[in-house]
């Protein structure tokens, strides 16, 4: 199966020229989060350039397509105001990654569940893609219909059904891979929560997809 | 003979395309107007001090449990000696308390 469910650590995906080594030094870190918190708020540009790719790169797999520089700004803008709470204990693009989650989290919140996508089943064509999809009997099969368009867009419609905490444990931890500690400190939900809340919303999941895929048949 | 899992490579494709979302990116003037944002109102990088109303929700529970002890070691068991009972209100103690004194 293709999902990871590893419970080792697994740094989010980053876009194909950025890595975690391009991240200011810890010591250059504390010495630029001193320096703004003194004043110095053009040197906030260095952690901005330093982690634009990570925050783009988790945001844009939470959010659509066109609201992502919007919660972007978002997050950088509620890293700056609280750069106080910066313990330094960890690095700060992991403390930014849980700013990324949160603000993610904020704004499906703030968006509401979308009734009018979860209302309308699936269209013809992604109803047929699903079909396919669970009929692939060879893995070439299989991958070519992973990577039509419709997977994504079937994705979306899926999401849309689940409330906004349920999408987000359900998005790391079953599609991004990441452990229930991980997602816990992601999110700064109890682990206890994050697992229920992670079977809860792969059961419902499942469940909507296979009505539409028994509906069929 | 056990029943194939439709579930599972569907939840499989679906991890697939989560992975594979595009990632776009900024564009040009986004960081110029982050660093705008910083300096408005509201988004300055401070120590964030206690708001007082914190203070004065501390300072109104230390005053009623003040109270509540006095009003109970200055004779709840005999309201009309007590001024704790003048201070709860109790409209007959404070005609008993003018009677008395």
């Amino acid at each position: 199966m293709i999902i990871n469910r590893s419970s080792g650590s697994r740094p989010f995906r980053l876009p194909d020229n950025t890595t975690m080594n391009a991240a200011p030094q810890e010591s250059n870190e504390s010495e630029i989060v001193r320096r703004v918190l003194a004043g110095e708020t053009d040197l906030f540009e260095r952690i901005l350039d330093a982690h634009r790719n990570l925050v783009f790169g988790i945001v844009s797999r939470h959010v659509p397509v066109q609201e992502v520089e919007g919660v972007a700004y978002d997050v950088f803008i509620e890293a700056h105001r609280s750069l106080a709470k910066f313990s330094g204990q960890s690095r700060l693009s992991h403390w930014l990654s849980k700013i990324a989650v949160r603000r993610c989290c904020d704004y499906w919140r703030g968006k509401g569940r979308r009734r009018e996508e979860t209302a309308n089943p699936l269209d013809a064509r992604q109803t047929e893609w699903l079909e396919r999809l669970a009929a692939a009997s060879s893995r070439e099969e299989f991958e070519r219909e992973a990577s039509r368009r419709e997977a994504e867009e079937t994705l979306d419609w899926a999401l849309g059904h689940l409330g906004e905490k349920d999408r987000m444990v359900l998005s790391l931890i079953h599609l991004e891979g990441h452990s229930v500690a991980e997602a816990s400190e992601l999110t700064g939900w109890s682990r206890a929560n994050v697992k229920i809340r992670s079977m809860r919303a792969r059961h419902a999941l499942k469940k909507i997809l296979l009505q539409t895929l028994e509906k069929k048949t | 003979m056990k029943t194939p899992d439709r579930f599972a490579p569907v939840e499989a494709a679906l991890a697939q395309a989560h992975q594979n979302r595009a990632v776009p990116p900024p564009s040009p003037g986004w960081q110029k107007r982050v660093m705008a944002g910083l300096r408005l109102p509201g988004a300055q990088a401070a120590d964030e001090a206690t708001p007082l109303f914190v203070y004065a929700a501390y300072a109104t529970t230390a005053l009623s449990f003040c109270f509540v002890m006095t009003a109970l070691l200055a004779g709840w068991h005999q309201p009309t000696d007590s001024l704790a009972w003048l201070w709860l209100g109790d409209a007959s103690s404070i005609q008993t308390l003018l009677l008395t004194y």
